[in-house]
């Protein structure tokens, strides 16, 4: 009985991509084709089940600070770097920090940096940069609405930039991956904390199944 | 001025450093009578029986029978030889080891413009030194003329040929001692041309249409001109770098500071020599005269001054520093080559990308500041003044 349910399904997706082409219909474990910037910690690329974050689509990152959220953008822009990507960084609040994210193995040298002089300025820099250059990592840090984001989707779906967007509010309607990043412990070494363990949440997830979770390591001098 | 240590009977020298009960015995190395190989090496009192380098053991046993025989350890050879360019490295840096003949290794060294009595001192100390490797140590203003000498002098002795009277020292040499072709050498024969000298006498202009180029080499020679440089050896592979606090310091910050410093100079190290390291030791010397060490072997090799002085501030943490500290030294070990970068396949950006990027931003969004992040000191005490935010032009 089961066989012949698969065989019938697989006839009716024949059928389908017969009549609208391959790319109509295909199964959601083939995930062959999506490229991905690996995250640095390789729990959380095996939860994500395409390695690291999707190129040509949103990531939202919440939460509170000193979550882990900020630390976790800069590993992924270190780990972009890592194979000759550039990053650029909107930075809206002046959060961002040189030295910790150099100590997280961002190359400052190949990282620019805005400063709009609010979030409307930077929604409008950010559609520029996605419409005009030809970017690989872009990181919106600061709060925006999801209704704010969405006419970046547009431009970004037919770019290779990841656009992460480093936010405390709910933004995961427009986003393909949405993490959710909790403190969950100090780790400490000689009675001294040296770091703290992160709790991710995949809150959502276009390429697997939502509610994965990573544990990770974040340690204060660098990982 | 160069000085070339010559090291002949190599092989028997390491020998009997090994077995010190071999000292007294006739040594042929590189077998044993019955077994089918050749001579490798033989002491001076085989040498003298008629035991050659190349000759057959059996014979070698026809011809000194109460040799001892052994068989050929050449890492232990290497080894040796690699000491001794460590002892000499004590002199100069210049050093080009030779090793084309293996039994027979030697050394230049570039002393430099020295001039007597401290050139005769040095090469004396250098002897000294080197024991229980005597070499014969030969001097002059070029390697040509100071590996003659050194040939040419026994071992543990000194030959200095003054400058101006190369020419005149070499005369004697016969030219069935330098590596010659055959034709040339039959040729050389045939016109009754013996040594440098009779070459020497011969009028320039003809050397080469006669001899060519290879004659016109040994004519220069012969005249006591070698204008082949001294190459040295490859550069260490391994770096110190020490830092000495004139007081005693209790202070973390200062420490570091110094550990910010050092970790500049590595990374201008090797960014000079285009290299990276895999291990790094720190050591600690503390104010009541005990030390402290502690190693890395890197997991991914360092050449940039950030990681290596993230590494460093590591290797101090792990450091159980209870007095003042008086100084403090690192220990960049296992330097190697940086391996070369893989050419990419397809287009990418580069920083001038990123700055055209900021040009057009900059030329359409007016209100935007646009800023390169740069670090500037990692160890101040303030941290808006560990990195400066600079506009993009």
């Amino acid at each position: 009985m089961a066989e012949q349910g698969a065989a019938h399904i697989q006839e009716s997706v024949a059928r389908i991509q017969a009549r609208w082409g391959e790319q109509a219909l295909r199964p959601l474990r083939d995930l062959s084709g999506i490229e991905a910037i690996p995250t640095g910690f390789p729990a959380l690329d095996a939860a994500l089940r395409i390695g690291g974050v999707p190129r040509g689509q949103l990531t939202a990152l919440s939460g509170i600070p000193t979550s882990g959220a900020t630390t976790l953008t800069y590993h992924i822009i270190a780990s972009a770097q890592g194979t000759r990507d550039h990053a650029i960084y909107i930075d809206v609040d002046g959060r961002f920090d040189p030295e910790y994210a150099s100590l997280c193995g961002v190359e400052l040298k190949r990282l620019l940096l805005l400063h709009p002089p609010d979030a409307n300025h930077s929604l409008a820099a950010a559609q520029d940069l996605l419409l005009n250059e030809s970017l690989n990592v872009l990181v919106l840090d600061g709060a925006f609405s999801a209704d704010g984001l969405r006419p970046l989707l547009a431009p970004l779906h037919g770019s290779r930039c990841a656009l992460l967007c480093l936010t405390t509010a709910s933004v995961s309607e427009s986003a393909a991956l949405g993490l959710q990043c909790r403190r969950a412990d100090w780790i400490t070494r000689e009675n001294e904390i040296v770091g703290y363990q992160t709790a991710v949440t995949i809150q959502k997830n276009k390429y697997a199944p939502e509610g994965g979770s990573a544990l990770l390591d974040m340690l204060l001098e660098g990982t | 001025m160069i000085a070339c240590a010559l090291f002949p009977h190599f092989a028997a020298m390491v020998a009997r450093h090994h077995d010190p009960d071999l000292a007294e015995k006739p040594l042929i190395i590189g077998g044993y009578p019955w077994q089918r190989k050749k001579v490798y090496a033989a002491s001076p009192e085989a040498r003298r029986a008629g035991v050659e380098p190349g000759v057959s053991l059996s014979k070698a046993w026809l011809l000194k029978p109460d040799a001892q025989f052994l068989p050929a350890e050449e890492s232990h050879y290497q080894t040796a030889f690699e000491q001794i360019i460590v002892t000499l490295s004590d002199f100069t840096h210049r050093i080009e080891p030779d090793t084309a003949i293996q039994t027979t290794p030697a050394c230049y060294l570039d002393l430099g413009p020295l001039r007597e009595p401290d050139l005769e001192a040095l090469a004396a100390q250098m002897i000294h030194t080197l024991t229980p490797f005597t070499p014969s140590l030969g001097i002059a203003s070029n390697k040509f003329t100071a590996r003659a000498a050194a040939t040419l002098t026994e071992t543990g002795h000194i030959m200095r040929v003054i400058a101006g009277e190369e020419a005149h020292y070499l005369a004697e040499i016969p030219l069935s001692r330098l590596r010659v072709s055959r034709e040339l050498a039959r040729r050389f024969y045939l016109l009754g041309i013996r040594s440098l000298g009779d070459l020497a006498l011969l009028p320039g202009h003809a050397i080469s249409t006669q001899f060519g180029a290879e004659g016109v080499r040994l004519y220069e020679l012969s005249h006591g001109r070698d204008d082949r440089p001294l190459s040295p050896r490859l550069p260490e592979t391994s770096y110190l770098a020490e830092r000495h606090f004139e007081a005693p310091i209790d202070s973390t910050l200062i420490l570091d500071k110094s550990l910010s410093d050092i970790a500049s100079e590595l990374a201008d190290f090797l960014a000079q020599e285009d290299r990276v390291c895999h291990e790094l030791t720190l050591k600690i010397l503390l104010d009541d005269r005990s030390l402290r060490e502690v190693s890395l072997a890197l997991r991914t090799p360092l050449a940039r001054r950030e990681t290596l002085f993230r590494q460093l501030t590591a290797l101090r943490e792990r450091l159980t520093l209870d007095s003042e500290v008086l100084s403090a030294l690192v220990l960049m070990g296992d330097i190697t080559a940086a391996l070369p970068a893989q050419l990419p396949l397809f287009p990418e950006m580069n920083a001038s990308d990123l700055e055209d990027i900021a040009l057009r931003l900059r030329a359409r969004h007016k209100s935007l500041a646009i800023f390169w992040p740069e670090l500037t000191d990692d160890v101040v005490l303030l941290p808006e003044r560990r990195y400066q935010l600079v506009e993009a032009a």
